[in-house]
């Protein structure tokens, strides 16, 4: 494999003088899915927020290098970083409803993130805006951009960061938690979203959750983390059929199966 | 709560619910007034027999909490019965239902939300015994240390405030006022939502010895399917305010009858990717329960939907055997 799109080596945090991730360290490469795994208190979506250097107040980087398509995000300068920002490094958040804006548009708000990162005119940004909608399956994008995001459900907010996140044409897609707020049925239809749209624009995905199912569903490569550090990482495949750590084995095994008929394997 | 042991029921069922409906005004307009209705359940029967598990699940705002909440009542029903042990519960005094409702406990998702944050622990397990005058005055202290002991819970936990305790620990508190009255009937809406795996397997293991022991039944409320296959004799699916389908977990899972069923269960993820079958994508969203579409509630979003079927809603049909009924509200089986 070349160069990865996206390498991390040894980020460590701290708050309030406390490790809080330990050392982590993985690569992302174009087109791939990688899933970071873990229980509430792990570390994983801290380690998701220093990829943006978004840290929240009072947690503080000690260490590490942030390395995407060659250049170092730990030394870049503010402004770069805010051009990186939902531009080729975008995010989502678990809760759809707080990461819009509620007294804007869906079209003035996807509008004004395309026109910003694109340099776009107000007529392009709006059909680049009708575009991504329509790409996330949204059946009549341009009625949706006069929508408030109060008035959606929210498998289509959750589709409208989506289509915001990637209307930047972005290299990586970190998502934290995208389907926990959702029900089952729009789950899969967001992680089917997901993963089509990362092979068809080749984009690297980092996929952050609590959940090994929608881990085994969506991603190629798994890693694991517990008390801020990633204690094991393999092929999703090999993760499920034969977890090396005892944690990771717990893990699973606590993780409770559906059984498709009876007397088919599941754990109690 | 995973063995399944069929019980000859020859006393009434400890808990029947008949046809019951509950909705809600939705207010509109400058002046507030009533401008229609959300018929949060619309007309829902079933049965749950002594130590038995029935498994409620369904996407949000089918109603399955309105439906808890009602059982409970939290929420007065539209109309409906609700019979306890024979007696209507719809019906009785404020007086006997006051007596009664010991018998009836809930478990919330949230248990941080439903503790009362300047409470300690020893005063919210102490407060439903002094409401109810269970046991002498000085017995209460005793009382309450043994139901910390019950849900595993350390003794010195008691002077403390909910907000010092963990997920896990909260949730345990919760059940330990659940059961501070010995109910025989528990509603528990998500208890295990908001818990990391490792926590979730340890209070459902908590709630299946509490069954074991004291035969207490549950309504258990999830939109979680691996959860409820595990704890539940009993699953009935729910949508838009109605149970769709109705059976034994064994059957339910290995052969359910109702599109809705099916496209749920095939939407849930699983760590054995490669077994799952062939996914049905359901497309789109629920219909908004204030206009819900005529006929079958489900027909705009059902892969096998028929000309009747956008017309008239179908009646509620037995497709099992008698000692394993099995009922689905589907034309594709009437």
């Amino acid at each position: 494999m070349d160069v990865p799109l996206l390498s991390v080596r040894d980020l460590s945090i701290e708050i309030a003088g406390t490790r809080v991730v330990d050392g982590v360290s993985f690569t992302l490469a174009a087109g791939e899915t990688l899933g970071l795994v873990g229980e509430s208190g792990s570390g994983k979506t801290l380690t998701s927020l220093a990829l943006l250097r978004l840290l929240p107040p009072g947690a503080r980087m000690t260490g590490g290098q942030i390395i995407l398509e060659g250049e170092d995000l730990v030394v870049a300068r503010e402004a770069r970083m805010r051009a990186l920002r939902g531009g080729a490094m975008a995010m989502i958040f678990q809760e759809p409803m707080t990461a819009l804006n509620p007294v804007r548009t869906i079209g003035a708000q996807l509008e004004h993130v395309i026109a910003r990162h694109r340099h776009f005119r107000r007529v392009q940004a709006r059909s680049a805006a009708i575009e991504a909608l329509g790409r996330v399956g949204i059946a009549a994008p341009k009625r949706m951009l006069r929508e408030y995001p109060h008035r959606l459900s929210g498998g289509m907010r959750q589709r409208v960061l989506i289509a915001m996140a990637l209307a930047c044409e972005p290299r990586v897609l970190i998502a934290d938690e995208p389907t926990t707020a959702l029900d089952v049925t729009t789950q899969a239809q967001v992680l089917d979203l997901i993963v089509r749209l990362q092979s068809e624009l080749r984009i690297g995905v980092l996929l952050i959750t609590h959940d090994l199912a929608v881990v085994a569903e969506t991603c190629v490569r798994t890693a694991v983390m517990r008390a801020g550090r990633i204690i094991e990482e393999a092929p999703t495949a090999q993760l499920i059929a034969s977890p090396y750590e005892p944690y990771t084995q717990s893990l699973l095994a606590n993780t409770l199966r559906v059984r498709r008929a009876a007397g088919e394997g599941g754990t109690t | 709560m995973s063995a399944a042991v069929t019980v000859e029921p020859v006393a009434p069922p400890l808990l029947r619910v008949a046809n019951l409906h509950k909705h809600f005004p939705v207010h509109g307009g400058l002046l507030g007034w009533t401008t229609g209705w959300v018929n949060a359940v619309a007309g829902v029967t079933f049965r749950i027999d002594q130590g038995r598990t029935l498994g409620l699940v369904g996407e949000s705002g089918c109603g399955k909490s309105t439906l808890g909440r009602t059982i409970v009542r939290l929420y007065e029903p539209t109309a409906g019965d609700i019979i306890l042990e024979g007696e209507r519960m719809t019906e009785m005094s404020r007086r006997r239902w006051r007596k009664r409702r010991r018998d009836v406990q809930m478990i919330f998702q949230d248990a941080h939300a439903s503790l009362d944050p300047r409470f300690t622990i020893e005063r919210t397990l102490r407060e439903p015994l002094d409401v109810h005058g269970l046991g002498a005055r000085a017995e209460r202290a005793d009382r309450v240390r043994t139901l910390l002991d019950v849900v595993a819970l350390p003794a010195d936990l008691l002077e403390r405030y909910p907000h010092e305790l963990s997920g896990g620990q909260r949730q345990r508190v919760g059940i330990a006022r659940a059961i501070a009255l010995e109910p025989k009937l528990i509603v528990a809406d998500e208890p295990v939502s908001s818990l990391d795996v490792s926590v979730r397997a340890q209070v459902l293991d908590l709630l299946s010895s509490l069954q074991r022991e004291r035969g207490i039944a549950f309504l258990f409320i999830s939109h979680d399917l691996a959860v409820v296959q595990h704890v539940c004799h009993d699953v009935a699916v729910m949508y838009l305010g109605k149970i769709v389908e109705q059976a034994p977990v064994d059957a339910l899972y290995a052969a359910p009858r109702h599109p809705y069923t099916q496209a749920l269960l095939s939407a849930v993820p699983t760590i054995d990717a490669v077994s799952r079958p062939q996914r049905t994508l359901l497309r789109g969203d629920v219909p908004s329960p204030i206009a819900p579409p005529p006929g079958c509630p489900f027909h705009p979003r059902c892969p096998q939907a028929m000309p009747i079927c956008s017309r008239v809603f179908p009646q509620e049909k037995d497709v099992g055997t008698p000692d394993a009924p099995h009922r689905v509200a589907c034309h594709l089986y009437t």
